[in-house]
């Protein structure tokens, strides 16, 4: 397994749009895995494809405690049930060290397919729900920081620019 | 995505310490890395007499029990954890430097008064035995001087005719209310400390054993006030006939008069010990290797040992 490298906002490649899957093989499954093992690597929650610039419709997520009960998310689109709006600590593998409250609607029906194209609906509440709803927003080339004002979206961008300029180059 | 985790190590050694341990180790927004506590063996007095430990293995976070600091190889495998804070509650032991500064935000050390105010080792008793009406917690981020460092957040609580244990009660429950919010504002909302007003700093030093004898020349207030305050320790004794009496309980009775230190009565409620400005009523004591006793048992068996008019200096 690869660990893949992760794009840091402001790079503008977060922006892509996604476009859907519809060739489910082996190369899609070996990706997924190696998506998976830098979500774990990087102790995130949730990884979109995007994220690893590759831009097609494919998500991982693992929201338990354990870290042990992954989903593969392949062309997934979500339905809001219960648009009552709550907020969470969001923290992104892209907006590194930074968390900040996003409000999102409650609960949602989720519909995505597996690995081998297998079609699946599921209703997701929690962190679950949030944590669906910003990865899909990843494919859509929407991030977190788009939820913030204009001026703490600059702060957190100057920020993690200078950061970049420090860190050695590999 | 990533959840929101504040990664955090913990230094503590008493029980209060172990009560903070676990208010931070039930937020599922805190990943605890380690613990530093002090070897049980020389934790200080107080601190074996209940059957918790943060020694116990059965924590599943990494335990350090260094005895010296500065010391390479802890030094080495400490930095290897990456934290946003330290956590700090009567750990027992000076900091050095390098750990005050490698955390991202520092160390955060809760203290039980109204800093700059009892700034030292016994803030509690201090408190209360000068008489105060309010007391409270302050969050303070650690520097090298003692008790001095900037100030995140204080609460304060009412402590009028308050014991130590009951002052401590209510400091721990104040502490622990806030603890856990103290710490999401710093890392998540850069809570920045303020500088605490040094001109108005006063000490709390280290008890002695010797404070806690009665000096019957005092007044009542001040008597009564150490006897609430060294209530856990060294308690309130007083030297009769080379036998080191403990006093307790007790109660004040402003109206009677007399000649310090001697014996006003001896009867089933009290023995009442003339002070400064009132008499000291003696409702329960403790002879040397013997169980409290009340007055009333006192009178009943061993009234003849003091009689009314002898003195206790
Ligand atoms: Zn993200």
């Amino acid at each position: 397994m690869n660990k893949l490298n992760i794009l840091t906002f402001p790079d503008p490649r977060l922006r892509k749009k996604a476009s859907p899957i519809t060739v489910f093989d082996e190369n899609l499954k070996n990706f997924a895995e190696d998506m998976l093992f830098t979500m774990y690597e990087s102790n995130g929650i949730g990884l979109a494809a995007t994220q690893v610039d590759f831009h097609k419709r494919l998500i991982v997520i693992d929201v338990s405690d354990e870290q042990n009960d992954p989903y593969f998310l392949v062309n997934p689109t979500f339905k809001v049930l219960d648009d009552t709006i709550e907020h969470f600590k969001e923290g992104c593998l892209s907006v590194p060290s930074f968390f900040e409250d996003i409000y999102r609607p409650k609960k949602i029906e989720l519909t995505f397919q597996d690995l081998e194209g297998k079609q699946h609906v599921e209703i997701a509440e929690g962190v679950l729900s949030v944590c669906v709803q910003h990865e899909i927003d990843h494919l859509e080339g929407k991030l977190m920081v788009d939820y913030l004002s204009p001026l703490k979206r600059d702060r957190i961008k100057s920020k993690l620019q200078r950061k970049k300029d420090d860190s050695p180059k590999n | 995505m990533t959840a929101p985790k504040i990664k955090i190590g913990f230094a503590g050694t008493p029980e209060l310490a172990f009560y903070h341990y676990q208010e931070l180790a039930q937020d599922k927004e805190f990943d605890i890395q380690y613990i530093l506590t002090q070897p049980v063996s020389k934790s200080g007095r107080g601190m074996l007499k209940s059957n918790y430990s943060l020694q116990d293995q059965s924590l599943s976070v990494k335990t350090f029990t260094p005895s010296n600091l500065k010391q390479k190889k802890f030094v080495d495998e400490v930095m290897k954890y990456e934290i946003d804070l330290l956590v700090v509650v009567a750990y027992g032991q000076i900091l050095p430097k390098w750990i005050l500064d490698y955390p991202k935000f520092g160390c955060l050390n809760v203290h039980f008064s109204l800093l700059p105010l009892y700034r030292g080792a016994s803030p509690i008793q201090r408190c209360i035995e000068k008489g105060d009406y309010e007391s409270g917690v302050s969050f303070m981020k650690l520097n090298e001087q003692m008790d001095a460092g900037p100030l995140y957040f204080q609460s304060k609580a009412t402590i009028k005719d308050l014991d130590f244990y009951e002052v401590e009660k209510k400091l721990i429950n104040l502490s622990l209310e806030n603890l856990n919010s103290v710490i999401k504002k710093i890392v998540f909302e850069s809570l920045k400390p303020k500088e605490q007003n040094h001109a108005l700093a006063s000490t709390a030093n280290k008890i002695t054993k010797e404070e806690g004898e009665v000096n019957w020349k005092n007044n009542y207030q001040d008597i009564h006030r150490k006897f609430k305050a060294f209530k856990n320790w060294p308690q309130t004794f007083f030297i009769f006939q080379n036998q080191k009496i403990k006093i307790h309980d007790m109660l004040i009775d402003p109206n009677k008069r007399g000649h310090a230190g001697t014996i006003a009565h001896v009867n089933k409620d009290s023995i009442g010990v003339f002070c400064n400005n009132g008499c000291i009523l003696i409702t329960d004591l403790q002879f040397p290797g013997k169980k409290i006793i009340s007055a009333k048992d006192f009178f009943n068996s061993k009234r003849d040992i003091i009689s009314v008019g002898d003195s206790l200096n």
